[in-house]
């Protein structure tokens, strides 16, 4: 049955989101760059904040070592052939940031590439010894505090991916389990399935954590998940902070300049050694973290101290 | 004994027109014809029931058309609201079928599918591959016939699959009154931006779709159908029923309005009929209302003119007194009257003396006010009862009721007395005027109305045998006398005719300049039984009013010809008297032409006289006749030019070829300069014309030589030759 939201209801939710103002968490103070003899070429799949704000951290951080460099929406062979330079470019390390720019990067096999702001890097197997990423999601060990925080009463909480995201998926669930949350996983193929499987997971879950799965998501689907939730009661934590307006509890979004210095860090640790050490992907330390101050009231949570300042009505 | 069969039949027949309202003697042929007849008599239809068919036409056309276009309508808005419905089941079997996609859980597919059994109009609903060829899933509603729908076509396929659109491509078709066939596709999505990055909830763009499979299902609505096939049938049997209501209604609201309309059938067959003394009701609706007052202006103004037709119908025009048709009517019911109940009354007959001197002495005018005043004198005298008539030309006729018959003569006595003590003034003279009075007592119920005026009319001519102003009641005791003289002219002239008995006296003419021809002017008598001749004054009025003139002109003309044919001389010439009523018979030339063809005469040999005074009241008809008689060479001469208003200007046109002077200017001509200046002028204007003049009525030596010394061509008198039945060719 549908939950019928009064149109005052509705009115104070959206007001109160709108009123919201994002709040990043304090990060950790950031270590000097060590002086790295290989220049830096950046790569950007295209000029919108998410990309340049991390390069723009990059360049800043690398100084005279770091070269941005935009592909703005070039095809891909477009963006292979115009890194066919850099080949046998023995001297240079690479960083891609978004798909585009990484997948293009795969061309340059021999060269060690860092790459971040990549979601599905499984499809593109965009890893290799020499080619490693920083995870785009936020810290899931902050992840699963904030919530665990929020709402001491939740234990089992549902996420519904794409295929190929054992790995994410086994280290979300060792961070859940470091919090006293069971997170229940379901694999689908596409937004149908994807909405199956969420009504069908309602009945083991308090809440649902939303995974940033363009492949098996879509904005009909959101709609009618988000709808569900609220219908049905479940907590959602979701990528976006645009996805409170829906009805999501609170948002968690991974930090630029976090990102920035991981990426960082592995370019130093990878100095002067053929691959790039570590594992294929490091997840960020550092999350920026809304609470939507409405659904808290609705779900009678009682928002910690030391969150209230990210609380707001989006 | 038993009836035969002809009888059986006669009684069948007799059966079958009583009750067909026909007449009992139509032959079973002749049934279909008399039908036919009876209803073609029946005429025309009655406008309210003309009004009620209109109304019911238009109704009935309503009706069809109200209920036509609410099937119409209601079956188009129950298409469109299946292809709503089916766009909305579309959608909700593209939710429920998400586990036939998801999941290969043979429980939650049966749900999924069984959740249709709830829906009636679903009765079937396909879960088909990618391809759009192979059934994954499938739900049949049980006892549910489901028209045969063709399989969807690689063409419909590819055009379902489409996802370069908006909206997905939905296919309807309907098969059948009440089944129709919904396919679309089903997509999936995904975002295009990987990991979501910047996603917006506002972005409609973005997005992958792909097909993986198709729905098809069958919505049958044949119950909606046939409830509304139902609903419509009792709505429109409602519908009928209450038009006929409707049309009840309104048959008594138009029997009721146009009822003052049936109200003036009654006085207007009345007024058919030939009643006058109708009165139309003018009251009600205004348009009635004015209806009947134009009816009964229409009335009033009939009523008048019946009335003016009927006084004109029964009356003399000049004297408003009773003509003789009305007259002999009124007479007719008396004497039948007398005749059932007893009684007695006297008709009188009243002939004016010498009135035709009136008439050619002073003219018609003078006439006509001297009969007027007659009629005025007679209407004075008479009782109110009394009928009064003007009989013919100086006619007057009077019945009494309730007169002794001993008192008849002293009332004629005072009639006589009353009209001696009548002057009659005209152009300065003083006039006596006196008629004669012929009387008889209707008291005999064995006799009618014509019978009685004979009597009358042969007592007027006894009176005037007797000397004119006075009297003679008709005696029927007196038989040898009545059978010698009061037989009555009519018998007498019808005997004469009869018997060819007329009598031709013959009066010379003398050429006054030496001509060779030998007129002479052939005159009419009749044989009186006392072996004498009987003059034309005694006979002749008669003779007119019986309307015998015409057959004694033919006679003379007969008679003449015959005797000129004797004499064998083509200068001897007859100038023949011919009355008003000759040239009112048909084939006048024929008739003439035939006579002097077989008796082998000139039509130059015969001369026709016409008074003037007809002349110049039938001017016209007579110019075309003697026109032609004149071609064909006959010759005509006005007889007594100058005793009236003799005008000149006629017979400039008037083919005319002698002018015979009025003896009263001839008689006194050596005397009376007058006289002699209008003959002169008469001569002179006669010979400007090529016009030969006859002066009547000369007396002496004296006269004839003054007429010869004023250019007369002939002259004619006792001093040239009296009439004698003896013809003497010789010259004078």
């Amino acid at each position: 049955m549908s939950m019928r939201w009064s149109p005052m209801v509705i009115f104070v939710v959206l007001l109160l989101q709108g009123c919201a103002q994002p709040k990043q968490l304090p990060a950790a103070k950031a270590a000097p760059p060590k002086a790295a003899a290989m220049q830096v070429v950046i790569l950007v799949s295209e000029d919108i904040p998410a990309y340049s704000e991390v390069a723009k951290a990059l360049a800043k951080r690398l100084g005279q070592r770091g070269k941005v460099r935009y592909l703005n929406g070039g095809s891909q062979v477009e963006n292979i052939k115009l890194l066919a330079e850099y080949k046998n470019d023995e001297h240079k390390q690479f960083v891609s940031i978004g798909l585009n720019a990484s997948v293009a990067a795969k061309s340059l096999t021999n060269r060690q590439v860092v790459f971040c702001q990549v979601f599905n890097y499984q499809d593109y197997a965009l890893l290799s010894a020499r080619h490693k990423g920083v995870s785009m999601m936020p810290s899931m060990s902050g992840t699963f505090s904030a919530w665990r925080a929020l709402a001491p009463n939740t234990t089992d909480i549902g996420v519904i991916s794409g295929p190929g995201f054992d790995d994410v998926i086994q280290t979300a669930r060792a961070a859940a389990r470091s919090h006293g949350l069971t997170l229940h996983h379901e694999a689908v193929n596409s937004d149908k399935e994807y909405q199956y499987a969420y009504k069908q997971m309602s009945s083991k879950v308090q809440g649902y954590w939303l995974l940033p799965d363009n492949r098996v998501l879509s904005g009909n689907m959101l709609r009618d998940v988000m709808t569900f939730s609220v219908r049905n009661g479940k907590q959602v934590a979701v990528f976006s902070e645009e996805l409170l307006n829906l009805g999501g509890l609170f948002s968690t979004v991974g930090d630029n300049q976090d990102i920035a210095q991981q990426v960082l860090d592995r370019l130093e640790q990878a100095q002067n050694k053929e691959a790039i050490p570590g594992p294929d992907i490091v997840h960020p330390d550092k999350l920026n973290l809304r609470i939507n101050s409405v659904m808290a009231q609705r779900f009678n949570l009682e928002i910690p101290e030391r969150y209230k300042k990210y609380a707001n009505a989006p | 004994m038993p009836p035969s069969y002809a009888r059986l039949r006669e009684q069948g027949i007799a059966q079958l027109n009583r009750l067909r309202g026909l007449p009992a003697g139509i032959g079973l042929r002749k049934i279909p014809q008399a039908i036919t007849a009876r209803f073609a008599r029946n005429g025309p239809k009655s406008l309210a029931n003309r009004i009620l068919l209109l109304q019911l036409a238009w109704a009935f056309s309503i009706y069809v058309l109200v209920i036509a276009a609410l099937w119409f309508a209601t079956n188009l808005a129950i298409e469109n609201s299946v292809r709503n419905q089916g766009e909305g089941w579309i959608a909700k079997l593209d939710e429920l079928g998400i586990p036939i996609y998801a999941t290969d859980d043979a429980a939650q597919l049966k749900e999924a599918i069984t959740y249709l059994r709830n829906f009636p109009e679903i009765a079937r609903a396909q879960y088909l591959d990618d391809a759009g060829t192979e059934i994954i899933a499938e739900y049949r509603r049980k006892n549910s016939v489901i028209n045969e729908f063709a399989p969807l076509t690689d063409s419909i396929i590819k055009q379902l699959g489409r996802t370069d659109v908006e909206h997905k491509t939905l296919l309807f078709e309907k098969v059948g009154a009440s089944q129709m066939r919904v396919s679309a596709p089903i997509w999936v999505k995904s975002i295009a931006n990987d990991g979501m990055i910047d996603y917006s909830l506002d972005k409609k763009s973005g997005e992958k779709v792909e097909t993986i499979g198709f729905i098809d299902i069958v919505m049958d609505y044949s119950k909606v159908t046939m409830d509304l096939n139902r609903n419509l049938t009792y709505a429109s049997m409602l519908i009928a029923v209450m038009m006929f209501v409707a049309a009840f209604v309104a048959r008594i609201m138009v029997h009721w309005a146009l009822l003052p309309l049936s109200e003036l059938e009654e006085p207007l067959t009345r007024l058919a009929n030939g009643e006058t003394d109708v009165t139309v009701n003018t009251s009600g609706d205004k348009e009635i209302a004015r209806i009947g007052s134009a009816l009964n202006t229409t009335i009033s103004a009939l009523k008048e003119r019946d009335e003016a037709l009927r006084r004109l119908a029964n009356h003399d025009p000049l004297t408003w007194l009773m003509n003789r048709k009305y007259f002999v009517e009124r007479l007719e019911l008396e004497v039948g009257r007398i005749a059932r109940g007893g009684g007695s009354g006297a008709l009188f007959f009243f002939d004016l003396d010498r009135f035709k001197n009136i008439n050619d002495t002073y003219g018609h005018a003078a006439g006509d006010r001297l009969l007027i005043q007659i009629a005025n004198l007679l209407n004075q005298r008479i009782r109110d009862n009394d009928l009064v008539a003007r009989f013919g030309g100086d006619e007057f006729t009077l019945f009494t009721y309730n007169v002794d018959p001993k008192n008849v003569p002293e009332i004629a006595a005072s009639f006589i007395a009353l009209m001696r003590e009548f002057t009659f003034y005209e152009a300065g003279d003083m006039l006596k005027i006196y008629f004669s009075i012929g009387i008889t007592i209707v008291d005999d119920g064995g006799r009618n109305s014509h019978e009685y005026l004979k009597e009358a009319d042969t007592a007027v001519h006894q009176a005037k045998a007797h000397g004119r102003n006075g009297f003679s009641i008709f005696a029927r005791d007196t038989q040898s006398s009545s059978t010698e003289t009061g037989v009555g002219w009519h018998e007498r002239l019808q005997e004469a005719l009869l018997k060819e008995q007329s009598i031709l006296y013959y009066q010379p003419l003398a050429g006054l300049k030496g001509q060779r021809e030998y007129i002479h002017e052939v005159l009419l008598r009749l044989p009186d039984i006392e072996q004498q001749v009987i003059s034309p004054g005694a006979f002749m009025s008669a003779a007119e009013r019986f309307g015998l003139m015409a057959e004694f002109d033919v006679q003379v003309i007969k008679k003449a010809a015959l005797v000129l044919a004797a004499q064998k001389d083509p200068q001897a010439v007859f100038s023949v008297n011919l009355s008003e009523q000759f040239f009112a018979k048909d084939n006048i030339p024929e008739f003439l032409e035939e006579i002097i063809s077989a008796h082998h005469i000139a039509p130059g040999q015969f001369i026709f006289e016409l008074s003037e005074r007809y002349i110049v009241r039938n001017i016209e008809k007579l110019q075309a006749i003697l026109a032609v008689l004149t071609q064909r060479g006959f010759r005509f001469a006005i007889d007594d030019f100058g005793a009236g208003f003799s005008s000149f200007n006629y017979l400039k046109h008037f083919p005319v070829h002698f002018l015979k002077i009025d003896s009263a200017l001839i008689e006194h001509i050596t005397e009376d300069n007058i006289s002699r200046v209008t003959v002169s002028a008469i001569v002179q204007v006669a010979a400007e014309l090529h016009i030969q003049t006859i002066a009547k009525g000369v007396a002496d030596a004296a006269g004839v030589d003054l007429l010869r010394e004023l250019g007369v061509d002939f002259a004619q008198g006792n001093h040239i030759g009296v009439p004698s039945p003896q013809l003497r060719m010789a010259p004078q």
